[in-house]
């Protein structure tokens, strides 16, 4: 880990003001002394103090470490003991100073023989003036219950209390079980809890794999008894919260940082900013064009001629549906010269109820939505899964505030009190569907073999890293082990947001994701029963009157045994109607259960080296030192700690530095091709610095201002003059603004994934469109090709086919669609061999390329020129120019001949005069697959 | 201090301008490109920022050769992947302890490392008596006659570990280097760095077995958070060698190529209405790549282009060696021609020996015996041992202690899971042969001395590639990423010749 944070050219400063004689004479001890034993007060207390202890003293404590007393460089950092006596190559402190990682870059490093000085001083025992390295400490509870956690609680805790015993606590150790008490204050011997361990009794060896447990270690015991011998001693120790005080790791500077800064509405640049006066370029009025074009004006560029109407059309199609406008629709827009017809689209497109399909996809993306488990071969589906998916899609069709989006997918669970309410309605069971965004992780604690404690933990690493990523575009993830290296995130922070957690994913009150198995209290796992009370009702009716037919059917069976025919047809009956049978609907949830256990840091975060407490809260960046986390239950008499709505309220508080500035930077990257901060996901030091930074802030204040509405952002954007702009690259880009980071033009895209494959299917006739519901099923041939099962309409949209993590739909998989590691927050795009191939090769590109003949046939009439305009309206959304009609044509000739040759050689007499027809049919089919292979068709412009 | 730059490439990549200046011309190394929309307009960027060089510059992502960090003794990689986890103790780890333990208790020791502990039996000697070989002396048991005879070749080691005893956690260790799904394998990272030099095959091919996929399925070869270019390629043994290669539907020959002809007729018409997109250049010329491969694939899995001579080596034709050899002879064949990194499978997990060890290691031996040395012979004729390094173990070792079926019978006794020691090997590519490196404690359970950890091994095949795998990452999520993680690595240099 890095010790220090940030160098900051303190050294020379510091040195300036020191006297020189004094560096001087402390050079000379480092050369001095080379044989003699080294003298903590004498030899190494000065060095420390003249190197290090501008970040690391009393007041200052970077990284949690205080090197100017003796108890300071015993208690160590953050994350643990710097100094291990006698060893050097272990000791932290050496090892940094060796390595040349601290100082930090640009400040005087250590020579050569002062390091050696303190790797002699370790060495020798590392003595401490009056202070003995390895005094030995009193032992509390917090020394003992980690070890317990660990090894213990699993069978003698919350959920199961094998033999009446609970070890969660001195009070209920001493109470004991059915064998008497477990812990007799200062006599470990007498203590069972011992001689149990020790007999290697507990916990039981044949159990350890399915359980998840492992035995308790020698060193474990040793410390379990010392405990006990010290008199089993219980003190009030203090969480490590934000209290007010000082923070010593996090300071003003730190939060000066753009990003750590709530965004305010800038002034807008005047209408007539420099460059829009020329000719053919629109009056801006829309705020976004006025601050894309002062930034291109400083570049002597200015924005691009509109696009023209057809190509806009599509463009607003692919962006807001991902699908392709209708035939008709371009045949009427080309028509009709409307100069208010643009905004009405845009209004009309986001009314559609693919809205919500198309970029619910890009928040499942984000959560890391999948339909199984992974981790393990099985890769169990998760059956209830698919509530959240249709919870996504429903928010962005209704254009839920982003706000409220938020709160109920961090705490929707601490919004309304579901467990006592009569009827479940739509409000409660959004709330609790919407937790579901933190259970998407892939997690394999389902085993007993790949349940275990550090398993867990990754499991609520990978939630955090999708909440921190998606929703504040942070990366926290570094201080799970060490403080962050570019960020002011100390490892603290980390463990402060997993207590926060902790009512909900507790590692040692684990629920898993399937229900049952070893060490879980029967029924106890994810889901909650609390459907709506509709659905409920619906449901038990429906169950009620199955399983009064098979009653009765069964009945009857009895009563006329030996009527074989009739039994057999009463049987066949019965199976029907036990296959009609659904299970009982539930939602995968998270949500708050009290009572957590305690959170430890890990040092260098081994689970195996717990540090101190620490208690819930956010990053200290992101706030002041005056605003303590204070959580509160949610509702009176809730069992809940409101850790997460307390959360979730301060993500959505309209000054949050963070929550809107992310989100507005998304829907730009998705309609713009690139974001105004260019890494999605990291706002941090690391991150680009936005484009921008006025325009963002701006549409961040309007964003919170327009009530967190997207539809709002998106209408906001798409009527800009840089959204309309064409996409044709001229000499003065390519010189000027070579990637578009300026927003010259618009940028040539290709289609995302999903929406090539609805898209073939639209255009084909075979698009499914009922939303929601479970998923469509997969089917994998041998060869490895993956596909979607057709269902009775055709085929559903990819966001409604199941997303199994072993199996993934090749289409898919070949043009990029994201694996979920735990997630995808900002997708990539390649243009390779495999693609080709796939749309070149793959059966059911051909038979669609079939179909759409087909209909092309029968919509377009006879002409082929009239099926070739039809084919160019349908797949590319305007009439073919002369070269591609051209071409169209001449090849339409050259495969109907080749077909004709072949279908006469191979047919039948009788066939004969069905040749002709299907000569055109399948060269007509040939033009379909070589559009759906074009780059016009593949392109948006 | 300066931090490192992409890939430590940077200044070996072209300018963007030169870039596609070289697709137009046709050059086939550009055909692969890959322009990621995030590094087009996102950490190029980043970089330029940091770096003050080339404004503008774009980092690209193709399977063009790339430069190595420094000289490196191999060129391409042969992974012999030997799922299920073979017996350490059985074939190249002799235990004279357990020889004379056998039929003692040891289970309370070792009580937390055994996964099915309801099964747990006493300590058992091996099944198969051990021999020096070679001029090395090098320890192999009778279960491997055939790569006995190349032990001279070979550098052993023993005392490599893993960190989790279930083979889902355990495969994604060893080919991603962490326990959990999702993160890139061996075979991208080296073709990330390296490229390919055949550019009209794909740079990492996977050869995995007709009768089944490994337990992780394609998630073993998979690119995480790389760009798919750098993703395994399955080829497969019968029918078309790549999937969606030829045609998945019935067609006239003629009618094929007339479509082709329009795609790229429709696609110059595009083009020209559109300059300066190179999106577009990249696309035509990932066409033209797709029509060579269709032969270049089918070429490279030509066997009737070997010798009888040759095929028989190899065990092909014959039960039980014919598939494996197939796919060794494809290895080779696909390293002649260039290819960066072949992963070869077999079965579902053939080693995964829980019962009934002494027969089941064996005919796992049988059917991989032959072919190997074969491969490992075949190569060092050919001059091409030196530069390929070839590469066997699976993904962890197996315990001391019997595994009892389920009647309890100590004749059909296995043995379970063993994260804590596994066996490896290694050869030519810069490797010393007749080495055994490192060592297991008395009984075989644990790895003693000089162990070798996971990341080390990567570290190691990187270091043989000229890569040094601290400056080999992928930058997301504000991290750099790389294939040995963040708790460090160390070459295993006493293998090194």
């Amino acid at each position: 880990m890095r010790l220090l944070a940030k160098g900051c050219g303190w050294m020379s400063n510091f040195l300036r003001a020191l006297p020189l004689a004094y560096v001087i004479v402390f050079e000379c001890h480092g050369c001095a002394l080379e044989a003699e034993t080294v003298d903590f007060v004498r030899d190494v207390q000065p060095l420390l103090k003249v190197r290090c202890q501008r970040c690391h003293s009393a007041t200052t404590r970077k990284g949690g470490l205080d090197l100017s007393t003796s108890a300071g460089l015993l208690r160590g950092s953050e994350s643990g003991r710097v100094l291990v006596p006698g060893k050097p190559s272990e000791s932290r402190l050496w090892e940094v100073l060796h390595e040349g990682e601290m100082p930090p870059p640009g400040n005087q490093a250590l020579t050569e023989s002062q390091v050696e000085l303190l790797e002699r001083w370790i060495a020798q025992g590392a003595t401490l003036g009056d202070t003995p390295p390895n005094r030995e400490t009193s032992l509390n509870q917090h020394d003992v219950l980690p070890i317990l956690l660990l090894r213990c609680v699993t069978c003698h805790g919350r959920q199961k209390q094998e033999g009446g015993l609970d070890l969660r606590s001195r009070a209920a150790m001493l109470k004991g079980g059915e064998s008497g008490p477990a812990l007799v204050a200062g006599d470990a011997e007498a203590s069972l809890l011992i001689q149990k361990i020790r007999d290697q009794q507990m916990p039981p060896r044949e159990k350890l794999a399915s359980y998840s447990i492992k035995p308790v270690e020698a060193s474990e015991l040793e410390r379990l008894i010392q405990w006990i011998e010290q008199g089993a001693a219980e003190v009030e120790v203090s969480a490590d919260v934000a209290n007010g005080a000082p923070d010593a790791m996090v300071n003003e500077g730190d939060r000066q940082f753009w990003a750590f800064q709530s965004p305010q509405r800038p002034d807008l640049p005047a209408e007539d900013v420099a460059g829009t006066t020329a000719p053919g370029v629109p009056v801006l009025h829309n705020p976004v064009d006025r601050f894309v074009q002062r930034r291109l004006a400083e570049r002597g560029l200015r924005l691009a001629p509109r696009a023209d109407r057809l190509t806009l059309l599509r463009r607003a199609h692919f962006d807001l549906l991902g699908l392709p406008p209708s035939a008709s629709l371009v045949q009427a827009v080309a028509a009709a010269d409307d100069p208010l017809a643009y905004e009405r689209w845009i209004d009309r497109l986001l009314a559609s109820p693919h809205y919500g399909e198309r970029w619910g996809q890009y928040w499942l993306d984000l959560a890391g939505y999948a339909d199984s488990e992974g981790v393990q071969h099985s890769d169990p589906v998760r059956p209830h899964a698919f509530r959240y998916r249709d919870y996504v899609i429903r928010a962005f069709n209704s254009d839920k505030a982003y706000s409220r989006f938020l709160l109920e997918q961090i705490a929707g669970d601490e919004l309304a009190d579901y467990e006592t309410s009569a009827v479940i309605d739509d409000v409660i069971y959004d709330n609790l569907v919407a937790t579901g965004f933190l259970r998407m992780a892939a997690d394999g604690t389902f085993a007993g073999i790949t349940g275990f404690v550090p398993n867990r933990l990754d499991v609520i690493d990978d939630q955090l890293r999708i909440l921190t990523a998606s929703v504040m575009g942070l990366t926290v993830r570094c201080a799970r082990c060490h403080s962050h290296k570019f960020d002011p995130i100390p490892q603290r922070d980390y463990y402060r947001l997993v207590a926060l957690l902790k009512p909900a994913f507790d590692e040692n009150d684990w629920l898993k994701p399937i229900s049952g198995g070893n060490g879980q209290a029967a029924g106890k796992a994810r889901y909650l029963p609390y459907v709506t009370t509709k659905e409920r009702t619906a449901w038990e009716s429906t169950e009620r009157q199955l399983s009064e037919q098979i009653d009765a059917l069964r009945a009857a069976i009895k009563e006329k045994s030996g009527a074989d025919s009739f039994q057999k047809e009463a049987e066949a009956k019965i199976k029907n109607l036990e296959e009609q049978r659904r299970p009982q609907p539930m939602v995968r949830a998270l949500w708050d259960r009290g009572q957590p256990s305690p959170t430890y840091l890990l040092q260098r975060g081994d689970y195996l080296r717990p540090g101190h407490l620490v208690g819930p809260g956010i990053p200290s960046v992101l706030t002041s030192d005056q605003t303590p986390f204070n959580p509160e239950p949610p509702w009176k008499g809730a069992s809940k700690t409101g850790n997460r709505l307390a959360l979730a309220r301060w993500l959505t508080r309209g000054d949050h530095p963070l929550s809107a500035r992310v989100m507005v930077n998304r829907v730009w990257k998705h309609h713009f091709g690139r974001g105004i901060v260019a890494t999605l996901d990291d706002f941090g030091a690391a991150g680009a610095r936005p484009t921008h930074p006025e325009l963002l802030d701006w549409l961040a204040v309007e964003f919170v201002e327009s009530g967190w509405s997207v539809k709002h952002l998106h209408r906001l954007l798409m009527t800009s003059a840089t959204y309309q702009q064409d996409s044709a690259v001229v000499r003065e880009h390519q010189l000027r603004d070579p990637d578009n980071r300026w927003l010259s033009r618009m940028s040539l895209r290709r289609m995302e994934a999903e929406v090539l494959r609805d898209s073939l299917l639209a255009m084909s006739d075979k698009l499914d469109r009922r939303a929601f519901g479970p998923a469509d099923e997969i089917e994998s041939r041998e060869d490895g090709l993956v596909t979607s099962r057709a269902q009775s309409g055709g085929y559903r949209r990819s966001v409604y086919v199941l997303k199994r993590r072993t199996k993934r739909l090749t289409i898919l998989d070949n043009f990029d669609r994201p694996r979920m590691s735990p997630n995808c927050v900002d997708r990539t795009v390649s243009t390779v061999a495999p693609q080709a191939l796939h749309l070149m090769n793959n059966k059911m590109v051909h038979q669609l390329s079939l179909s759409l003949a087909d209909r092309l046939i029968s919509e377009a009439g006879a002409s082929a020129s009239a099926q070739i305009q039809s084919l160019y309206l349908i797949a590319v959304g305007r009439p073919p120019d002369n070269a591609e009609l051209g071409a169209l044509t001449d090849s339409l000739v050259a495969l109907r001949g080749q077909w004709e040759t072949h279908l006469f050689q191979n047919a039948k007499a009788s066939d004969a005069e069905k040749v002709e027809p299907d000569a055109h049919r399948f060269a007509l089919g040939n033009l379909v697959h070589a559009m759906m292979n074009s780059a016009a068709f593949l392109y948006i412009d | 201090m300066q931090r490192p730059r992409m890939n430590g490439f940077v200044s070996s990549q072209p300018s963007r301008r030169s870039f596609f200046e070289q697709v137009g011309s046709g050059l086939c190394g550009a055909a692969l490109a890959s322009v990621l929309s995030e590094d087009l307009f996102g950490r190029s960027l980043r970089a330029a920022e940091q770096t003050h060089t080339q404004n503008e510059a774009l980092r690209q992502f193709d399977l063009r050769p790339k430069p190595t960090h420094f000289h490196p003794p191999a060129r391409s990689v042969i992974q012999l992947f030997m799922n299920g986890g073979p017996s350490q103790m059985d074939l190249f780890d002799p235990k004279e302890e357990l020889e004379k333990k056998h039929g003692m208790s040891y289970f309370g020791e070792i009580a937390g490392e055994v996964e099915n502990p309801q099964a747990a039996g006493s300590l058992v000697r091996s099944w198969f008596p051990f021999q020096k070989r070679g001029d090395s002396g090098t320890w192999v048991s009778d279960a491997l006659p055939h790569i006995s005879e190349c032990v001279d070749d070979l550098a052993v080691i023993r005392s490599m570990h893993t960190t989790n005893l279930t083979h889902e956690p355990a495969l994604f260790k060893i080919h991603s280097g962490q326990e959990m799904p999702g993160l890139p394998s061996l075979g991208s990272w080296v073709t990330y760095a390296l490229g390919n030099e055949n550019q009209n095959l794909p740079a990492y091919v996977v050869l995995d077995d007709p009768q089944g996929l490994p337990v992780n399925h394609t998630q073993s070869w998979q690119s995480g958070y790389l760009p798919p270019v750098f993703q395994g390629t399955r080829f497969r043994s019968t029918g078309s060698p790549v999937l969606n290669l030829d045609r998945d539907f019935q067609e006239p020959d003629g009618v094929t190529g007339l479509e082709r002809d329009l795609v790229a007729r429709l696609d110059r018409i595009h083009r020209r209405k559109r300059p300066g997109q190179p999106q577009l250049n990249a696309r035509i010329a990932s066409y033209e790549l797709a029509a060579r491969m269709q032969l270049a694939a089918t070429d490279a899995l030509d066997l009737d282009q070997e010798s009888q001579r040759t095929l028989e080596r190899y065990g092909i034709g014959k039960k039980p060696t014919d598939s494996y050899g197939r796919r060794c002879l494809y290895a080779r064949r696909l390293v002649e021609r260039g290819v960066r990194f072949v992963q070869l499978f077999i079965e579902f997990q053939i080693w995964d020996n829980h019962t009934n060890l002494g027969s089941g290691l064996k005919s796992a031996c049988e059917k991989t015996d032959q072919p190997i040395a074969a491969l490992l012979q075949d190569l060092k004729q050919r001059g091409l041992l030196d530069q390929t390094l070839v590469v066997w173990g699976g993904e962890f070792g197996r315990l001391p202690i019997a595994q009892l079926p389920g009647d309890k019978n100590e004749k059909n006794a296995g043995r379970d899971h063993n994260k804590n020691a596994m066996v490896t090997w290694m050869a030519g590519g810069g490797i010393k042969g007749g080495i055994t490196f490192g060592s297991t404690d008395e009984l075989g359970f644990a790895a003693a001395e000089n162990k070798v950890t996971v990341p080390d091994w990567h570290a190691t095949i990187l270091h043989q590639l000229g890569l040094h795998h601290e400056s080999l990452f992928f930058e997301r999520n504000g991290l750099k990423e790389r294939l040995t993680g963040v708790n460090g690595a160390r070459v295993i240099r006493e293998i090194l010749s």
